[in-house]
């Protein structure tokens, strides 16, 4: 089976300090992974790097078998919430529409076609009626949907989402997931930054541990064990040590 | 007609400023038009040493350089992580610009090149200096000059517009669909400088900074749209274009130092007057927020004393005083609010919820 992603010993430094140190990963086809680890692991900073906004120190990154130069039009991308101005003169329906620049290609202006598949993924995330609505005037959660619309727009085969479920209420979380297990359905991978560990078995099928080394990478439940976690947060997660020690006993 | 002349002209200049205008304010780095303003004249400055023509075109290409290489440097310096991007931005231009006023000072001294031109510009004789071609006279020089880069200004805002938004709004997913950020950012940035060249001449360096920012700054306080912001900021553009001349004339002062005038008295407009954000829109919504919230306030009050054995005390005009510490003014306009709405009766002194009155509290208290 051919891998969604491929990286092979990737490190990635600020001035001397690493980020990430010596990655090797691989990414079946089709999964729903979840990127983990306490803050700082470098977790935004591989996906960026994944997506060529950073410039790694070595390594080397290949997505569905090729660089990512060839695959651009098959990569999306769904950044932080926060690292937009939501105060740029622009309505949602036009936001959307960003996602199809890439297929639209330079100097051309999107078609009818293209703001079809805008209005059907606004649709799909539960935000038709705020189409028009300036990007300011909504919620965080409606905010997030319009990001998640824009990826769907990209039609792409890969997708990686920075932290979509930070700062959402829980019916923005649930259609987020629906629509997360709607695209592995559909034979896509996505790879999902995530900070929660309560619902990583939940919502994901696949894990990757990281704290600036890789800890442990494949299905949840073979990733989930005291040890990596140990490895993974040190002692600052004993609370859930404790939990799955607890789990353990009840089985 | 030379008024009609400047009008034109000063319309042609400020629309050209304008529209690169507009992706400065909206990339939050309007400064770079001060930097880049400032440092072209080393550029003129270095070009009139070599080719010693005042009047060549060739200055623009060595003004556009000085222009590209300060936003080069500053972008270097912003990289390196060591300084922040306003201080970078300060750091390399009054370098340029201090070159540039030395060499004026030590081999340029005896032409035209004198600082009042430099600060405002001349744009009161550019009508004297003509075009004239096969005999006919094709009208002031520095519309010639002017009227091309605002052609190139106007090709490649209309060709690179999405292109342009979207690295504005979101340069990593810009970077990730294959737009590449820098490269549209140095297009910009050396339309910035082409510009500024071409309307140095007749406004100065200092107010190209007014013409590219203010009125899309203006225009960003009146619309929720870039494409909108593109047209208010053309045509607050052309209005102190021309209210600009008549003022200058009307007051025999510097034609650029009102024009630029202009555009603030716009910007001042807007600031107070738009109807979203505006200053006197928003004093007076907060107002009617209060005086709501108040007349909430009251009836819940009113709805938890009623029945009770203090009712006849408590829900009175003169408890909103006394209990409540509002002023007169205030509890006058809350009980007018809440008389009006029928959701309170107001007998005299005393005060009784109506039916709707207490589903109005109700409906408070629960939200």
């Amino acid at each position: 089976m051919r891998n969604a992603v491929e990286i092979r010993d990737l490190t990635l430094a600020y001035r001397e300090k690493p980020v990430l140190w010596d990655i090797d990963l691989e990414v079946p086809e089709g999964v729903l992974m979840a990127i983990v680890g306490p803050n700082g692991a470098g977790k935004t900073t591989l996906i960026k790097a994944v997506l060529g906004l950073l410039n790694p120190a070595a390594g080397s990154v290949e997505i569905l078998g090729d660089a990512l130069s060839k695959v651009r039009h098959k990569v999306g991308y769904v950044p932080q919430r926060t690292s937009v101005d939501w105060d740029f003169p622009t309505s949602a329906l036009d936001v959307v529409l960003m996602g199809r620049y890439g297929k639209i290609g330079w100097v051309n202006r999107p078609s009818k076609h293209d703001k079809a598949l805008a209005r059907e993924a606004l649709e799909k995330v539960g935000m038709s009626d705020f189409s028009d609505r300036q990007i300011n005037q909504l919620s965080g959660g409606q905010q997030q949907r319009v990001f998640l619309a824009r990826a769907l727009v990209q039609e792409a085969d890969v997708y990686f989402m920075d932290e979509p479920f930070v700062g959402v209420d829980a019916t923005t979380e649930l259609t987020i997931v629906d629509i997360l297990k709607e695209l592995r359905s559909q034979g896509k991978t996505v790879i999902v930054v995530h900070h929660d560990l309560q619902t990583l078995e939940e919502y994901f099928d696949w894990a990757f541990l990281l704290n600036v080394r890789q800890i442990a990478c494949g299905p949840v439940q073979e990733v989930l064990t005291a040890e990596n976690l140990r490895l993974a947060y040190g002692g600052r997660s004993a609370f859930l040590e404790k939990a799955i020690q607890r789990d353990r006993i009840t089985e | 007609m030379p008024f009609l002349d400047i009008i034109i002209l000063a319309s042609i200049i400020s629309v050209g400023c304008v529209l690169p205008g507009v992706f400065l304010v909206l990339r939050k780095v309007a400064l770079m038009s001060d930097a880049i303003s400032h440092a072209i004249l080393l550029g003129i400055v270095v070009g009139f040493l070599i080719i010693k023509d005042l009047h060549s075109p060739l200055l623009i290409v060595g003004a556009a350089l000085a222009g590209i290489l300060t936003v080069f440097l500053t972008e270097m310096l912003i990289h390196s992580r060591r300084l922040k991007k306003d201080a970078a931005i300060g750091l390399i231009f009054p370098v340029f610009f201090s070159l540039g006023v030395i060499l004026i000072n030590k081999f340029a001294s005896d032409v035209h090149l004198d600082n009042d031109a430099v600060l405002l510009g001349e744009i009161a004789y550019s009508p004297l200096n003509r075009l004239y071609a096969f005999g006919m006279d094709l009208g002031p020089m520095a519309i010639w000059i002017m009227l091309p880069i605002l052609l190139v200004n106007i090709l490649f805002i209309y060709s690179f517009y999405k292109e342009l938004k979207l690295i504005s709004f979101d340069p990593g997913l810009a970077t990730a669909l294959g737009f590449s950020p820098s490269i549209l950012h140095y297009a910009l940035m050396s339309l910035v400088s082409i510009t500024a060249v071409g309307a140095f001449n007749a406004v100065g360096s200092i107010l190209v900074v007014a013409l590219m920012i203010t009125p899309p700054a203006t225009a960003y306080l009146l619309t929720e749209r870039v494409s909108k912001m593109i047209g208010i900021s053309i045509l607050i553009a052309i209005l102190s274009s021309i209210l600009g001349v008549g003022l200058a004339i009307l007051i025999d002062a510097s034609i650029a130092g009102c024009i630029v005038t202009m555009t603030g008295v716009f910007f001042l407009l807007a600031l107070c007057f738009s109807p979203q954000q505006g200053l006197v829109f928003k004093y007076f919504f907060a107002k009617k927020q209060r005086i709501l919230f108040a007349a909430h306030m009251l009836l819940v009050h009113m709805s938890s004393h009623e029945g009770t054995s203090n009712e006849s005390e408590e829900n009175t005009i003169r408890n909103m005083t006394t209990h409540m510490r509002w002023t007169e003014r205030f509890s006058k306009q809350v009980s007018k609010l809440v008389v009006q709405h029928n959701w309170v009766k107001r007998d005299k002194g005393a005060l009784s919820l109506t039916p709707l009155g207490r589903e109005t509290a109700r409906s408070v208290i629960l939200r």
